[in-house]
């Protein structure tokens, strides 16, 4: 069950530029977490920025949590000078996560940006299976601290494509596509127009699929209804599903892609 | 600081407290989703989402928007709609040891009439909280809460229909809400809550188009504490019923001031997002007052404000 935590900030540093990695030693927020579930973080104790701030889960190892952010805007700027020692108001863990058993299938990751930076926990949790990744970037280095360099680390393959062209294909992830096995099952986060091509390509393939959708979000418990995704049910009937609550993963097959 | 037990009971228009702290309609959701951070036993009460006749699906998104202190939302009222209330959720929120007010809305007289029937037949709720923010579809679209007349004619519906406390929900969109007040009161509401969101948008500098696909929305949050605070002065002044008082309320401090105004009771809103705790901590912080002001009956402190 999720909880409120005061968490002990063991570093927080600019990984590469504009990309920060926070690490909170937290042992029961790490006992608790699963891949592609995300914290809600107030950034500080003032009433501006007023809401939380959601992240995901990027890598849990001893105790600790660590999440990987781009500081894009006023919340996420705040949070970049935060230091060690200090203490956060953490919310979480939040969401349904991946369902990280493959069964007989062969895992492919396939990550956009900082999309990234879930799948290092999930590829955690996928160790001494033989997992592929798919990973986008605007140039190596990013591709590299979002994630891309700790998943080969824990030895699966990875495939690179980036804007720039200085790692892999020059181009968008989503170009690597045919690579996934018809074995395969994909987990992806990302980019909205990634994840729609992602999940076209699975749907037309029949290979299971999850996604990680985003959505702005002002309670990530599912009280407010205000982060909905168009969904389908079991039946095949048109619903508003939350993000925040009901996903932010989701099966290919319970969203509304139209 | 140790002393004396102090008293938090409060009786908001018939609906019995064990202290003066609710949570807000459309904050809490059904009450599930904040059962990780709070115990509802340990609050006076909770609202549930507005609940309309029909299933809403709301309004398409984005929806909210986080502005300075504050935030503006769309959502539409989405809801399962009376009957899948009843059946999905109504006997789960039985089952919990506080007082659950059902937040009703509806795009015509006949539907709040309709949905009151229902509650009262189904069993199981404290009070009605009416929402009256919301367009008269026959008549043009102008809001219930605007018109003295329309607002008196929903809460006579209501009150018609159930025996359960009826607590009419003032929208602050108006000139005087005083006047509102008073009509709802003579039709015969046991209690009125304030306010409702204030009607304002956000437009996106870049796209150079609003942020909320419903262009319009409602913002809620301390942005807003000064006017609900003041709202609340007018109102507990102006009728004899007990007011209900919401707006922006995050701290023990917020809502103390909100008694002083003369609120026997008060709702945390979109406080729970920003921590998910505040009721609890509000309900600790103004028993510590009370203690630390020799206070002995939490309801010496409605309306000790005034002039
Ligand atoms: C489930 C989930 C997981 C996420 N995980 C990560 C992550 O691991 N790393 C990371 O860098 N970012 C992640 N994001 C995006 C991150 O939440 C936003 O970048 C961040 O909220 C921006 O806040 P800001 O104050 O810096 O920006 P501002 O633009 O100033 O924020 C204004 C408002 O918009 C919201 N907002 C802005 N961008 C987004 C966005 N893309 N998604 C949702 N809300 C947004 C903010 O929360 C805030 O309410 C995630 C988003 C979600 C929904
Ligand atoms: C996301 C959201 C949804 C809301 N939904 C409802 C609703 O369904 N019915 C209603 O009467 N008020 C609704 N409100 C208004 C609140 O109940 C409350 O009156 C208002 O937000 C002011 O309080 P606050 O500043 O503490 O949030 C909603 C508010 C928010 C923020
Ligand atoms: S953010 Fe409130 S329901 Fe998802």
């Amino acid at each position: 069950m999720a909880d409120l935590f005061q968490a002990r900030v063991l570093s927080n540093s600019e990984v590469c530029p504009g990309i920060f990695s926070l690490v909170l030693e937290e042992p029961r927020l790490a006992a608790l977490a699963q891949p592609g579930q995300f914290l809600n973080i107030r950034v500080n104790a003032e009433t501006s920025p007023l809401l939380r701030r959601p992240l995901s889960i990027h890598w849990v190892e001893e105790g600790r949590v660590e999440i990987l952010f781009q500081a894009v805007g006023k919340g996420t700027e705040i949070l970049a000078r935060v230091r060690r020692g200090e203490r956060l108001d953490v919310q979480g863990p939040l969401g349904r996560g991946f369902d990280p058993d493959p069964g007989d299938r062969t895992p492919v990751l396939i990550g956009g940006g900082i999309g990234i930076a879930p799948l290092g926990f999930l590829a955690q949790r996928l160790k001494g299976r033989k997992v592929l990744a798919l990973l986008g970037a605007r140039n190596g280095e990013a591709l590299a601290c979002s994630g891309g360099s700790k998943l080969e680390g824990l030895g699966a393959t990875v495939h690179a494509a980036t804007d720039d062209g200085s790692l892999g294909r020059h181009g968008l992830v989503t170009e690597l596509l045919s690579e996934v096995p018809a074995d395969g099952i994909i987990y992806a986060c990302g980019p909205g127009p990634m994840l729609r091509a992602v999940a076209g390509y699975a749907l037309a393939k029949g290979i299971p699929c999850q996604v990680s959708l985003e959505e702005h979000m002002a309670c990530g418990v599912g009280a407010c209804l205000g982060c909905i995704c168009k969904g389908l049910a079991v039946n095949g009937e048109s619903v508003h599903k939350r993000v925040c609550s009901d996903g932010p993963v989701f099966d290919v097959r319970g969203v509304d892609w139209s | 600081m140790k002393g004396r037990e102090v008293s938090l009971n409060v009786n908001l228009g018939g609906i019995e407290l064990r202290n003066p702290v609710t949570t807000c309609s459309g904050t809490y959701g059904f009450g599930e989703e904040y059962a990780p951070y709070v115990d509802p036993a340990s609050l006076g009460g909770i609202a549930v989402k507005g609940l309309t006749r029909e299933v809403r699906p709301g309004n398409p998104m984005p929806r909210l928007a986080e502005t300075p202190s504050g935030m503006l939302n769309s959502i539409g009222l989405q809801n399962p709609g009376i009957d899948e209330f009843i059946a999905r959720y109504l006997p789960e929120l039985r089952q919990l040891d506080t007082k659950v007010l059902a937040n009703i809305a509806g795009n015509s007289v006949e539907d709040y009439a309709y949905v009151t029937s229902r509650l009262e037949e189904a069993g199981g709720i404290a009070g009605i909280e009416v929402n009256i923010s919301c367009p008269n579809v026959k008549h043009g679209g102008i809001q219930f809460g605007t018109d003295p007349k329309m607002a008196a004619q929903v809460t006579r519906a209501v009150r018609k229909n159930t025996k359960l406390p009826v607590i009419v929900k003032l929208s602050p969109n108006v000139t005087d809400i005083t006047e509102i007040a008073r009509a709802v009161v003579d039709a015969g509401a046991d209690a009125v809550s304030l306010i409702n969101t204030l009607l304002g948008m956000a437009i996106d500098i870049r796209s150079r188009r609003p942020v909320l696909a419903n262009v319009l929305g409602g913002l809620s949050g301390p942005a807003v504490k000064p006017v609900a605070l003041r709202m609340v002065w007018q109102v507990s002044q102006a009728v004899k019923v007990p007011v209900l008082g919401m707006g922006g309320i995050l701290t023990a401090t917020d809502a103390i001031e909100f008694m002083l105004a003369g609120a026997t009771a008060v709702a945390v809103g979109t406080g729970n997002f920003v921590n998910p705790r505040a009721p609890l901590e509000i309900v600790a912080g103004i028993e510590e007052y009370c203690r630390a002001n020799g206070v002995r009956d939490v309801n010496e402190l409605v309306g000790a404000a005034w002039i």
